[in-house]
């Protein structure tokens, strides 16, 4: 009987696991269950440290497959956040967002609202946005594996519909899915959308094995 | 002999006007007073914070800064129950200080829990459309009429 959980994919289900922690921490600050400050300390910064070692892990240990797919992903998605903010950041400047997100997540996460941002806020709110970027992009590769581009879109336009739905909108006071703002969701829409075109050709292009999570045998 | 009878007599009749006062003086102050909005709130301060913390995205609002007076009079020797937050909403903000810059005397709005003689959780506010009244702007009126609605709505969830 073949083994579906081997030591491989063990570590791909804790990356996994420590990828989803960035992008929950600011819907979940804005639902009020704690601070984003609180559960950067917490939550973030040892996720990240985690994911770190267990990158190394599956250097050492020699799982090719997954340490492709975390370098291939977290690079894809670093750079399809870069695709994104070319959208958003357009689209801020012209008065089509409430607000400029990153700066927003960085006063958040050093707990400096009322203070307004800083050097060093603005550097940790691109951080950490960035930092979504890259997890989302490795859980697509740890997942899914080399896909066709459309697995890429699909998959951004869903975390874009999450987006709209958490939390995190519904504390801007924009209406439902930010209804009240029109140029908001379309700008969502927009820029996942190109965020998922690049992910999808970014992963095609450096994540080598097509099977997805559980697909490794030994 | 008739003297004794009724000064003890008296005494009693002192004793139970005094504890029907102060009886009834405890009845009055079952509702919480003081100005603006006050409302007797479910638990305690942490726990009507923390509600209140997780109903205000839900009213497309956020929680902008918060001052612990308590803790702070603490270190004056003061032992006291008494947590602020600033509600507010920069999308909100923005039309409101577009319409009228003086704004930020208001916004964001303060609300205060506190723990009264009673040991009662209170909340209590200024409602924004008294606060911003003095702006005379219409713009402003409307502005602060939906802040009004908002928090109405979430006393009245966290209201005993």
């Amino acid at each position: 009987m073949k083994r579906i959980f081997n030591e491989e994919t063990s570590l791909s289900l804790l990356v996994l696991l420590m990828s989803g922690v960035a992008p929950i921490i600011f819907p979940a600050a804005q639902a009020g269950i704690a601070k984003m400050s609180v559960l950067g300390v917490r939550l973030l910064v040892p996720s990240v440290l985690f994911l770190g070692m267990i990158a190394l892990a599956a250097y050492f240990r020699g799982h090719r497959r997954l340490e492709n797919r975390l370098l291939a992903g977290g690079a894809a998605g670093f750079i399809a956040t870069a695709g994104l903010e070319v959208v958003r950041t357009a689209s801020f400047r012209l008065g089509g967002m409430p607000g400029d997100l990153p700066r927003l997540l960085g006063v958040l996460l050093t707990d400096r609202f009322m203070l307004g941002p800083s050097p060093l806020s603005d550097v940790l709110g691109y951080a950490y946005h960035f930092w979504n970027g890259v997890c989302f992009g490795i859980i697509f590769a740890v997942l899914f594996g080399r896909k066709p581009l459309l697995w890429g879109v699909v998959y951004a336009e869903l975390i874009g519909v999450e987006f709209l739905l958490s939390p995190a909108v519904k504390a801007l006071g924009i209406g439902f899915m930010g209804s009240q703002m029109p140029s908001m969701p379309a700008t969502v829409v927009l820029a996942h959308l190109v965020f998922g075109l690049i992910l999808g050709v970014l992963g095609r292009k450096w994540i080598r094995d097509e099977g997805w999570l559980f697909s490794v045998y030994r | 002999m008739t003297l004794r009878i009724r000064l003890t007599q008296g005494v009693f009749f002192a004793a139970f006007l005094a504890l029907a006062l102060m009886l009834a003086g405890d009845l009055e102050a079952a509702q919480p007073t003081g100005p603006g909005v006050q409302v007797g709130v479910k638990g305690s301060i942490e726990e009507a914070l923390g509600q209140l913390k997780k109903m205000v995205a839900d009213n497309g609002m956020m929680i902008m800064g918060e001052l612990h007076q308590g803790k702070v009079l603490a270190m004056t020797g003061l032992k006291i129950q008494s947590e602020t937050v600033f509600v507010g909403n920069p999308t909100v903000g923005k039309e409101l200080f577009s319409a009228e810059p003086g704004a930020g005397l208001v916004v964001p709005v303060r609300v205060n829990f506190y723990v009264d003689a009673h040991g009662e959780t209170v909340m209590s506010y200024i409602p924004p459309t008294e606060q911003l009244a003095g702006f005379h702007n219409p713009k402003v009126d409307m502005v602060a009429k939906m802040l009004d609605e908002k928090f109405q709505s979430m006393a009245k969830m966290l209201a005993k």
